[in-house]
């Protein structure tokens, strides 16, 4: 190597991240496929572009949206430094969201991962919440329109939804304060924080020492550099790679001007948070935006923590049944969430036909059972006929609920046109 | 369970008390007082003998239609779909009020017509001076349903 000094002290910067040897089966690719690593990577780029958009933007209702226009069409290499930035936040949320179905399905949340596993929860928060601040910024028809769905889907939440919703928006309606305030927590508050939970996450994986894979009879370890280090840059310079030429070639979008006054038809939430804007179309508000994701987060909080008969560290899918079960449970889903969807559309309207009943159980027990009854029926097929266990049933539980957010997101984006009517 | 001595309950204690301080103060920053500042802001919508019966009178900038009813009487309804807030406009085809996002129909009182909205529109008080209606859109009225007594007569 040219300069031996430099490669010293970046391999003795990387090794206050990893360790001075790695076991060989805990670096093969397909072992965590980078995501974490990646995650931590976007986190960077995002910071550096970040600071330098700061420089262009101005947070205020009358300039933001000029800023951002000044930005591209003045500055060189500004429209790339937005692409950059913006392409890099969405891979962000696509690679958090990865990551944690990658550990979750690798059985890599149990024992001394399981205090990790919540402090990867908070950090998804933080991504989603990063991205959501960042998409008002621009100011224009898209962004504003999207964060007031977005916070108005909060003042669904029973007793403290309005409370909460205008806290946030610091008032009534979307306004340059709101504007202030995302652009102070994008920039600010939620980068700190990020950098301290991340930290705490790294750290946590090594005390776990290092990732989850399944006790084997020889254990063969290597070094880290070059072994890890080489495919890490490897990993890392194919991402950059990608996502420059990507943001080469596909703009951010930025439509008109934010007008307060005239809503686009039709009105969507940042593409994230379609699933809920869908659940909002199908069923009392009650429910999909304050019952069903409080038993969602619960869930995903309590699943290390359950007593589980058998627990297989760093086995993907737990089992060679787990594997069925996943790949049966998702097909299951994808199906019910599909047909359900359009029967609520094209035939079913409890309201009218029980006038009499509380909204509450026409809109919101109806679809709720009509929903979770055959979901149900399905994990008790899967227990009595299957003979699946605990850990098998949690799978199959978690495997339907984000693949049913994910056929929600995908109807929501892109089957709904014009007053988000059905299009086909 | 692990035993809670004296010194840890009021170590606790204090921690607790300072996060609870600094979160407080962090929620009033947030949380700008504004009442303070809205007083009762009339905005005067026009002359009462301008208005016909059963028509329906827009005032986007200030964000309200005004109706008039077939008996005479007036209500404001505000243009803020109930739904997720979008901008509801008026229909002269349908004679009903709609909002583009997600297809919520409202009747003119501001009743819902068709879901996704579960929620009436929120209507604004009217006061009548001389013979001005005065709107006042500062104050919007949450209501679940529409009913009589939320129409003003002169
Ligand atoms: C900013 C976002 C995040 C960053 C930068 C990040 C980074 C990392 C890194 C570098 C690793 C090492 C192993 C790997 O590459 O897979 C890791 C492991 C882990 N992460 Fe994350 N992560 C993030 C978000 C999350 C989320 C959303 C979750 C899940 C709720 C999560 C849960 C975990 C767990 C349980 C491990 C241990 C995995 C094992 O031991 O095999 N992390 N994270
Ligand atoms: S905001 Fe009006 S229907 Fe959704």
């Amino acid at each position: 190597m040219k300069h031996p000094s430099m490669a010293k002290a970046i391999n003795q910067f990387l090794l206050h991240l990893h360790p001075k040897k790695v076991e060989s089966r805990a670096i093969v690719f397909n072992r965590t496929f980078g995501f974490g690593g990646i995650a931590a990577l976007l986190f960077v780029i995002l910071f550096v572009t970040g600071m330098l958009l700061r420089f262009a933007y101005v947070p205020s209702g009358a300039g933001a949206y000029d800023s951002i226009v000044r930005l591209q069409n003045q500055v060189i290499f500004g429209q790339l430094l937005r692409n950059f930035h913006y392409w890099s936040a969405m891979l962000l949320v696509v690679v958090s969201f990865l990551h944690l179905v990658r550990v979750f399905y690798s059985q890599a949340i149990y024992y001394e991962r399981r205090k990790n596993w919540l402090y990867g929860l908070l950090l998804m928060f933080f991504v989603v919440s990063s991205n959501f601040t960042g998409y008002l910024l621009p100011w224009d028809q898209l962004s504003f329109w999207a964060v007031t769905i977005m916070t108005n889907m909060l003042s669904y939440i029973p007793l403290v939804g309005n409370f909460l919703a205008n806290m946030i928006r610091g008032g009534e309606a979307v306004t340059e304060e709101t504007l202030l305030r995302f652009y102070n927590f994008h920039t600010g508050l939620l980068p700190l924080l990020m950098v301290f939970f991340m930290a705490i996450h790294f750290w946590l994986v090594r005390k776990a020492k290092g990732v989850a894979i399944a006790p084997a009879e020889k254990s063969e370890k290597v070094d880290t550099s070059p072994n890890l280090v080489y495919k890490e840059a490897l990993t890392a310079l194919v991402v950059v790679a990608v996502l420059l030429l990507f943001s080469f070639f596909v703009d951010a979008p930025l439509l008109d001007k934010a007008k307060p006054l005239v809503s686009p038809n039709p009105s969507k939430a940042p593409w994230y948070f379609m699933g809920f804007q869908e659940l909002l179309m199908h069923m009392h508000p009650a429910f999909a935006s304050f019952l069903i994701p409080l038993f969602v987060i619960e869930l995903f909080i309590v699943i290390p923590f359950l007593p589980y008969p058998k627990v297989n560290e760093g086995v993907w899918f737990f089992s060679e049944k787990g594997k069925r079960i996943t790949i049966l449970s998702a097909v299951f889903t994808i199906i019910l969430t599909l047909l359900l969807i359009f029967i609520d559309d094209l035939l079913l309207d409890f309201n009218h036909w029980f006038p009499g009943l509380p909204v509450l159980i026409t809109e919101g027990m109806f679809p709720v059972l009509l929903y979770f009854l055959p979901a149900g029926g399905f994990i008790f097929y899967l227990k009595k006929k299957m003979q699946a266990n605990r850990m098998e049933l949690v799978i199959a539980s978690v495997t339907m609920i984000l693949v049913a957010y994910l056929v929600m997101m995908f109807v929501g984006s892109f089957l709904r046109g014009e007053g988000m009517q059905l299009i086909f | 369970m692990k035993k809670i001595d004296r010194r840890k309950f009021f170590k606790g204690l204090v921690y607790s008390l300072v996060s609870l301080e600094f979160a407080y103060v962090f929620f009033r920053l947030l949380k700008l007082d504004k009442t303070a500042l809205d007083e009762t802001n009339y905005y005067e919508a026009g002359d009462i003998s301008f208005f016909e019966k059963g028509r329906v009178y827009p005032f986007s900038s200030a964000r309200f239609f005004l109706y008039c009813l077939d008996d005479g009487g007036f209500i404001a309804v505000s243009s803020r779909c109930t739904h997720l807030g979008c901008i509801i406009q008026f229909n002269a085809d349908h004679d009903r009020f709609e909002c583009p996002c997600h297809a919520s129909a409202f009747e003119k009182s501001g009743e819902v017509i068709m879901s996704p909205a579960t929620r009436a529109l929120d209507y604004y008080p009217i006061a009548f001076k001389g013979d001005k209606v005065l709107v006042d859109n500062s104050r919007p009225c949450r209501r679940s349903k529409f009913d009589q007594s939320q129409v003003m007569y002169v």
